[in-house]
């Protein structure tokens, strides 16, 4: 027979290096407050939704919810806030929803730092290998031909 | 993460407005009482073809960028309010959102009021790794109103700043 597929399978998988630490720390609470996250949806009691992943208490629901989207893009190397969103409908049940702190106004200082320090070096090392002789014969030729004014006295 | 095989509907969305603060700041709306109808139009860059005498050659180029546009409807329920952000406060920037003030995501001196706009889908209570959000920046709205049972406001929205929504 063969083995039936879920769809959270994946929920444990290879963790990205960047962020190997902040992800295994929400897999430990996780495995702490809700016992088998990763395992598969097996069943849902009557109609309608009754919690994620079969919690009935608002505030575990709440920090799980919390904790699966903070680990959801650590896997996609962001490293982004959470804001757990809770709302009573009409009907007056509460329902939860988790949702990303998008960082606005451009890159992060790590993005910009990434990408100034990289291109620098390549250039620099670049520079290096194509560098005439005559450059540096160039220079000192410039520098006796204007020698640099003395500060006046 | 596997691509999820769960279908979502209108049950499992929520849409959010806020200001410049954020979605975790004090200026957000979440909208309740609709019917689930948010809809989003994506064009994208246009796409230029050539024809070399009549056939299609094989260049295709990007033109000009065209507007993310959309729209969602809720049912009435109040028009102004001084103590909180209505939506219709937030559509004629009035009431709470023109005195407590709500800042426009393009800053307090910009002419056109804008907000970030975000449709929250549920993923979790499906067995998804997480929930799933479409963000969309920078949107300024015009709207209609109708009168029935319910009455309905109809916003359309369209965003000054990208042509491709953010999607987590």
């Amino acid at each position: 027979m063969m083995p039936q597929t879920f769809p959270d399978q994946h929920l444990k998988g290879s963790k990205p290096l960047r962020y190997a630490d902040k992800i295994a720390e929400i897999e430990a609470e996780l495995d702490a407050i809700h016992p088998g996250w990763s395992e598969p949806v097996k069943s849902r009691r009557g109609r309608g939704m009754k919690g994620t992943i079969g919690i009935e208490d608002i505030e575990l629901k709440a920090r799980v919810k919390y904790l699966l989207q903070r680990r959801k893009h650590l896997y996609a190397g962001k490293d982004w806030e959470v804001v757990i969103k809770s709302i009573t409908g009409g009907n007056g049940q509460v329902r939860l929803w988790a949702m990303p702190l998008i960082p606005r106004g451009g890159p992060t200082p790590e993005q910009i730092a990434a990408a100034a320090v990289t291109p620098l070096i390549e250039t620099k090392a670049k520079a290096e290998k194509t560098a005439t002789p005559k450059a540096p014969a160039k220079a000192k030729s410039k520098a006796k031909a204007k020698p640099k004014a003395k500060p006046k006295s | 993460m596997a691509y999820s095989t769960v279908v979502k509907t209108k049950r499992d969305g929520l849409i959010s407005i806020c200001d410049d603060s954020g979605f975790a700041g004090s200026n957000t709306l979440d909208l309740a009482f609709e019917p689930g109808d948010f809809s989003m139009n994506a064009p994208q860059e246009n796409r230029l073809n050539f024809l070399d005498r009549g056939r299609l050659v094989s260049s295709v180029r990007y033109g000009d960028d065209q507007a993310l546009t959309g729209s969602f409807s809720v049912y009435f329920r109040d028009t102004t309010d001084a103590a909180a952000a209505t939506l219709m406060d937030i559509l004629n920037q009035s009431g709470y959102v023109s005195t407590a003030p709500w800042v426009g995501t393009l800053g307090a001196n910009a002419e056109v009021f804008t907000c970030d706009l975000r449709l929250t889908i549920e993923g979790t209570d499906h067995g998804d790794a997480a929930d799933h959000t479409i963000t969309i920046t920078d949107v300024s709205f015009d709207y209609t109103m109708a009168e029935g049972d319910p009455n309905v406001i109809t916003v359309n929205w369209q965003s000054h700043t990208e042509i491709r929504p953010t999607l987590a």
